[in-house]
């Protein structure tokens, strides 16, 4: 017991040590970093970053180095020019309005917490065609269970089992096998239109499921068959361009159009590692995937998701002296921007700081028995 | 007979009276606080059946013996051993023997009168509930009052009468007089002589009274800062002092080395 | 003899164990009411979004309950037995020392058990009636770490009160805060689920503690 109550003591502190001390110098060295907003242009049809020019001026600058002023983004500052009078009849030899730059300007986002997360098997489900026009908070949502799906009346809290058998038949018979593995949904009324779900059943196979009028929709995404779809998110743009997108297991994005035509895109991204960020207008779709190590863009073309361009921008960190590389064999931390789990992950090891931890403990132990002999 | 020699020296005593195991013997004890040396190389035994009263000032490690007895404190060397086992690993059965008043008259001060009569009996088959009780009606407290709520006198009772209770073997005894007046050190001395040589007890006790041990104690062990000066039997050590009470002879021992 | 053990626990903590019950009474009554009435007057689906678009659990009044327990809990057992040391008569009944020590801090556990068993009832009672059972499973999935924090609380609690030396404490001390930093460090439910097993068998070995401090107790160190 006493040798085992060392122990457990010993090895917490060693956990405590190489948690907290690297975190406290990490908060200590902070320093902030940050990249440049950057489109692709329709006008020069190239990438521009915002950023600063040597005298200070914030501005538009393509990969050439060239400053632009704002009028190299006409759509993505539309309402600036339109103000004023600045804004172009034509671009591209197409007729451009304000109103028709508001609709198709999208914009949608991803982080990788919201795959790496607890997935709740409870859905709110809204009505997608409401009597009223607006759209109105859910009064329903589904279970999803092992061998199906179950539907509530929440503001009664009971189980409605007509509901129940409708919408898990419409989805049977459109060849979804149970249960869920993976779904997408934003039961909000703060958007234009509702889309419902987008689900994965365990065959790795992409439906759609929303409750119009009351009765079930459910329609399966046949061009997905055969891509073992592993991540989906429904978008519900204002362009309605995009119903929403998905991966496969090779990082492969597919964008999914409301009719259910599915488009493979040149762009590599892994959902659960990566952050998204699509800006989309009239002309081009820019992508950008953020990692570890950098950013990548990807410049799509609106019509037909073909690409365009694409350009990477690696993080560009100096090597700043890391005090706990040279004092810890490794370091603990427990939670991640990239995930709402709370787990232990190890990282950056370092044999200089397990040289020196032996070292030291060695040390320490000679001390005691000196000590103790003395006694 | 005890031998004495001068501070400074160790020595090694003989127990008095039979040959039978001793209850108590200390080897070659030692020990340090840090730096400061309480005492080197202590040697001594307790006979079973005798009143051994360990003597000394404050600081020259009676409760530091006592605890070592005990198993609250492992010396720096050296060993105790208490009916034949080892201080430090005391079997509850050998536990069972012994009756530990801790300074101060330390007790389960939340509990009340019968609440921690009913507490220890449990623990020991030999219980006198009716040395406890005789004691208890003589104490004059409402049945409720804890402990807490008793004078220093009063707690005092309360310990003795729980002592008396175990029918223990051996009877440890740490400053038993420490904030009692005279009163209740009396009655104290006086109901816990009668009780020993009645049952031929065992008991082993530390005071820094010296006064109240003349008529309790068979023998007395004196301590110094270091080492042992005295151990021998109360009624020698005073026939070799005669006209001088024990107190007297402890001021002259201690006093002069 | 196990059973007197409990009996001078009980002793001791009685007082604060009704006062305990008390103050989660009017906790209980306080949160769930709050469920009641948002039900009530906002509709049942508002504690259902709630759940599942806020990430709340709907009892968030009782998150530091459980700890407050365990931190008081061992206090008010081990207080008493450090004061002038009276462990020492605790260690001398005679009766085997480890059992009697785990007697003591078992008494402590079964006692934070019963008061997490009838937190949980009276959650699920309420709970039950308004939300499916997945939804009540993620409010039990993010309670239990509340709990398991009241166990750290109350285990770490016990080595540290019985420890004699203040360094030691502090380094204990340190241990525990870390603990506790870490059952605390997210909000989001369900978000410990993936190392609760790993935690709670963590959180159990902290008895090893326990014994580690009776033993130092036990060689008579000081500082």
């Amino acid at each position: 017991m006493k040798t085992a109550a060392k122990i457990f003591l010993y090895i917490s502190l060693a956990l405590v040590a190489v948690w907290i001390l690297p975190w406290a110098w990490r908060i200590a060295t902070l320093k902030s970093y940050s990249t440049p907003f950057t489109l692709y242009s329709c006008v020069i049809h190239d990438f521009t970053s915002l950023d600063r020019t040597d005298n200070n001026e914030l501005t538009f600058i393509d990969r050439n180095g060239n400053v632009h002023s704002d009028e190299v983004q006409p759509l993505f500052y539309g309402r600036v020019l339109n103000n004023k009078g600045m804004l172009p009849d034509t671009l591209n030899g197409r007729p451009v309005t304000l109103a028709l730059i508001d609709s198709m300007n999208v914009t949608f986002s991803a982080r990788p917490s919201d795959f790496n997360k607890k997935d709740i098997p409870v859905c709110l489900f809204m009505e997608s065609v409401p009597v009223r026009m607006e759209l109105q908070d859910p009064e329903d949502a589904f279970v999803i269970r092992k061998d199906g799906i179950v539907l509530y009346d929440i503001t009664q809290n009971t189980l409605e089992e007509e509901k129940t058998k409708a919408f898990s038949n419409a989805l049977a018979s459109e060849g979804f096998v149970f249960p869920v593995v993976k779904y997408s949904g934003n039961p909000s009324h703060h958007k234009s239109y509702d889309e419902g779900y987008l689900l994965i059943d365990s065959a790795g196979n992409l439906f759609q499921m929303k409750q119009v009028d009351g009765e079930p929709f459910a329609r399966r995404f046949t061009q997905a068959d055969g891509i073992n779809v592993k991540y989906v998110c429904i978008t519900e743009l204002s362009s309605k361009a995009i119903l929403g997108w998905f991966t496969d297991d090779s990082d492969n994005m597919y964008f999914l159009h409301p009719n259910g035509q599915v488009v493979r895109t040149e762009v590599k991204y892994n959902p659960s590692k990566e952050s998204l960020l699509g800006v989309g207008d009239l002309f081009y779709y820019t992508i950008k995937t953020s990692d570890d190590d950098g950013e990548h863009f990807y410049a799509l073309d609106a019509d037909d998701f073909s690409l365009v361009d694409t350009m990477d921008r690696p993080y560009e960190f100096e090597d700043e002296f890391n005090l706990c590389e040279y004092i810890f064999p490794c370091r603990l931390y427990f939670t991640s921007s990239k995930e709402e789990w709370v787990r232990p992950h190890f990282t950056d090891f370092s044999w200089i700081g397990l040289i020196v931890d032996l070292i030291a403990a060695g040390f320490v132990i000679f001390l005691r028995r000196r000590h103790k002999s003395h006694r | 007979m005890g031998i004495y020699t001068p501070l400074g020296c160790s020595y090694l005593c003989k127990t008095l009276g039979t040959a039978m195991e001793p209850v108590i013997s200390c080897e070659h004890l030692t020990h340090y606080y840090g730096r400061r040396k309480i005492y080197e190389d202590l040697n001594f035994e307790i006979a079973p059946g005798h009143i051994v009263g360990l003597l000394g000032k404050n600081g020259t490690g009676k409760t530091t013996t006592i605890n070592i007895l005990m198993g609250y404190l492992t010396p720096t060397s050296g060993s105790c051993r208490i009916f034949g086992e080892e201080s430090h690993c005391i079997s509850p059965i050998t536990r069972e023997r012994i009756a530990l008043l801790l300074e101060g008259h330390v007790q389960y001060s939340y509990m009340t009168i019968s609440q921690i009569e009913k507490f220890y009996s449990s623990f020991y088959p030999k219980w006198n509930r009716e040395a406890y009780y005789s004691l208890m009606d003589k104490l004059k407290v409402a049945p409720g009052q804890k402990i807490s709520r008793m004078s220093n006198g009063q707690r005092s009772q309360v310990s003795l009468g729980l002592i008396l209770a175990q029918n223990a073997d051996l009877l440890v005894l740490d400053d038993f007089s420490l904030g009692l007046d005279p009163g209740y050190r009396r009655l104290f001395c006086e109901y816990l002589r009668d009780y020993v040589k009645a049952r031929g007890k065992t008991v082993f006790l530390t005071s820094h009274i010296i006064q109240d041990l003349e008529k309790l104690v068979d023998e007395v062990i004196i301590m110094d800062y270091g080492s042992i000066l005295v151990q021998e039997s109360a009624a020698s050590l005073m026939g070799r002092f005669p006209g001088l009470t024990l107190e007297d002879i402890f001021i002259e021992l201690t006093g002069k080395y | 003899m196990v059973k007197m053990i409990l009996y001078k626990e009980w002793l001791k903590t009685k007082g604060f164990l009704f006062g305990a019950l008390g103050a989660l009474a009017l906790l209980l009554f306080y949160c769930l009411l709050s469920v009641i009435k948002t039900a009530q007057i906002n509709g049942i689906e508002t504690l259902w979004e709630l759940v599942l678009e806020h990430n709340q659990v709907l009892v968030e009044t009782l998150k530091y309950f459980p700890l407050a327990l365990g931190a008081l809990l061992a206090v008010t057992q081990y207080l008493p037995e450090i004061s002038r040391k009276r462990l020492k008569l605790t260690l001398h009944l005679p009766c085997s020392q480890n059992k009697t020590v785990f007697v003591m801090y078992g008494y402590g556990l079964i006692v934070l058990t019963a008061f997490f068993a009838l937190i949980s009832i009276v959650i699920y009672a309420v709970l039950n009636h308004y939300l499916a059972a997945e939804l009540v499973n993620r409010v039990f999935a993010t309670v239990a770490v509340w709990y398991l924090a009241g166990y750290a609380a109350y285990l770490s609690g016990c080595a540290i009160c019985i420890e004699p030396t203040w360094r030691m404490r502090a380094v204990l001390m340190l241990m525990t805060a870390a603990l506790l930093l870490l059952l605390f460090i997210s909000g989001t439910p369900e978000a410990y689920n993936r190392i609760l097993p790993g935690l709670f068998i963590y959180v159990l070995c902290g008895q090893l503690l326990i014994f580690h401090s009776i033993k130092r107790f036990k060689e008579g160190l000081q500082d």
